[in-house]
């Protein structure tokens, strides 16, 4: 049913979700498994291109939870059973399996998939509506406020008419567009370090690909720190192909971005070379920057942020999804419980969920600074020493409450904070 | 050339496919910037001098800047060899 604004005045919705990607599409799912009514405000129409295409294991389960295994396992979308990396030469690469992780704490092989965002997050929405989210094409201009608490949003329809929606509590799901950091109803986006990082991106065909089984797998090719490349089969023909790089690193005379794109494709990895030298560009040439930033306090009295609305590091390992699908997962919980005696909630409500948040959004960070910071490090822990912790981590146990007991995480928090104190 | 920097040798070569029996290596051998090491290979030479002396080389040590050359590996691995 297609809503206009005003047509929904007259309701009070449990919950408003700000953005129709796997974050407020997973969010709205979970609320309604609780009994709760969510609408879905989305200002763009879908489907929709969309970056971020590969999934890890521990999304197979919680796709499973919202009821998507039918249609994941019918689909055409590629199977990952893995990330091949290639370093610095031919004989620098290595294989990183995916797993997942028994009750017992065990680990198993694993697969999972690729897949073409704008199909996925167009099933993942229609999923949420089949199941009773209310959706409607509009623009959240504010998150509106009573005896300071939530009790809604303004939006504004395609009709370009403002109207008040209602609601117990809002979630900022818009990803990279971070909405309640632009509304000031969180603290200031911050510096990550990784902020002048540049992604130049298109689908190609004919990329080279691994043989058997593993032709699903993403690929990852390292050039030096900061330098890097990815190749995700979308099909059996579509590769996403993507190349970043320091900004700093781009020059004067750069050209336009496919020229740059082309270009850094003959530069950053010998493999990758190789692998697209045959290879055609077969769609427009993308680019991305300014993509990483963090918000330290992004909930309130009756508000939250879902996913990248509130952090995004860096894309190497992957976790786009994965951090969508799981704290949404968690906002639901803490979300139901708000809403179920907004007054009794106090002033922090979500103090847990962002705790849980926090603390899997650090260990992320952990290995992501670590593996550029402390490139040895990172191939010694993952390689030799500490394979099984560094597999844990990927596999499952990064939302659990003993991720912080795995020994290979503690050694990398350490090793940070003593690279932070000799450098200042 | 002392017997630290002769073990480091010894472990580089073993650790080495870009190179045979014939090539030079000498304290300033650059290993990483002329590509006689790969990523991994380094690795396995991390591994390797640490069975073969029988330490542990901290993890805040384990930088591109340390394993440039024979000569600031050994400057690394004097201190941590004399506290064993």
């Amino acid at each position: 049913m297609k809503h206009e604004p005003t047509s929904l005045q007259a309701e009070v919705f449990d919950l408003v979700i700000v953005g129709a990607g796997p974050a407020g599409s997973a969010l709205a799912i979970h609320m309604l498994s609780r009994g709760r009514r969510p609408l879905i405000i989305e200002k763009d129409a879908f489907p929709r291109h969309h970056i971020g295409e590969s999934l890890t294991g521990e999304c197979r389960q919680l796709l499973a939870e919202l009821g998507l295994s039918d249609y994941m396992e019918k689909s055409d979308f590629p199977v990952k059973r893995g990330v091949a990396v290639s370093g610095d030469s031919a004989s620098s690469r290595f294989w990183v399996p995916v797993e997942g992780l028994a009750e017992d704490g065990s680990r198993f092989p694993a697969t999972t998939w690729q897949v073409r965002r704008d199909e996925f997050d167009e099933q993942l929405l229609k999923t949420a509506r089949a199941k009773g989210a209310t959706y409607i094409r509009a623009r959240c201009e504010s998150v509106e406020f009573e005896d300071g608490r939530v009790s809604g949003v303004k939006i504004s329809g395609e009709d370009g008419i403002s109207t008040s929606i209602r609601a117990h509590a809002v979630a900022d799901c818009t990803g990279q567009n971070t909405l309640f950091s632009k509304l000031k109803l969180t603290s200031p986006k911050q510096r990550t370090g990784y902020e002048n990082q540049v992604a130049f991106y298109a689908q190609m065909t004919d990329v080279g690909r691994d043989a058997g089984e593993n032709d699903g797998s993403t690929h990852i090719f390292y050039g030096k720190r900061h330098h890097w490349a990815w190749a995700i089969p979308l099909s059996d023909k579509i590769t996403s192909v993507g190349v970043v790089l320091p900004k700093a690193s781009l020059g004067p005379d750069r050209g336009s971005i496919g020229d740059i794109f082309r270009r850094t494709l003959n530069e950053i990895n010998p493999e990758l070379i190789a692998r697209t030298e045959n290879a055609t560009i077969n769609s427009d040439v993308f680019s991305i920057s300014n993509y990483s930033y963090s918000v330290e306090s992004y909930t309130g009295p009756g508000y939250l942020c879902v996913g990248d609305s509130h952090r995004f590091l860096d894309p190497i390992f992957s976790f786009g999804v994965l951090v969508a699908l799981q704290e949404a997962k968690l906002a639901s919980a803490a979300l139901d419980s708000y809403i179920a005696d907004p007054k009794a909630a106090g002033s922090e409500p979500f103090a847990e969920y962002a705790r849980k948040v926090d603390r899997a959004q650090s260990i992320v960070e952990y290995v992501i600074r670590t593996f550029w910071d402390y490139p040895l490090v990172f191939l010694k822990l993952a390689h030799f020493s500490h394979r099984s912790d560094i597999a844990e981590i990927f596999s499952g146990r990064l939302y659990s409450e003993t991720v912080e007991e795995i020994g290979a995480v503690g050694l990398m928090r350490d090793l940070l904070k003593l690279g932070e104190d000799v450098s200042v | 050339m002392n017997d630290l920097e002769t073990t480091v040798i010894e472990e580089i070569r073993k650790c080495a496919t870009s190179i045979d029996g014939q090539t030079l290596i000498d304290a300033e051998t650059r290993l990483l910037d002329d590509g006689l090491l790969t990523s991994l290979e380094l690795l396995e030479l991390v591994v390797g001098l640490e069975s073969r002396l029988s330490i542990a080389i901290p993890l805040e040590f384990l930088s591109s800047k340390n394993f440039a050359t024979v000569g600031t590996i050994c400057t690394m691995l004097e201190p941590i060899k004399s506290e064993t």
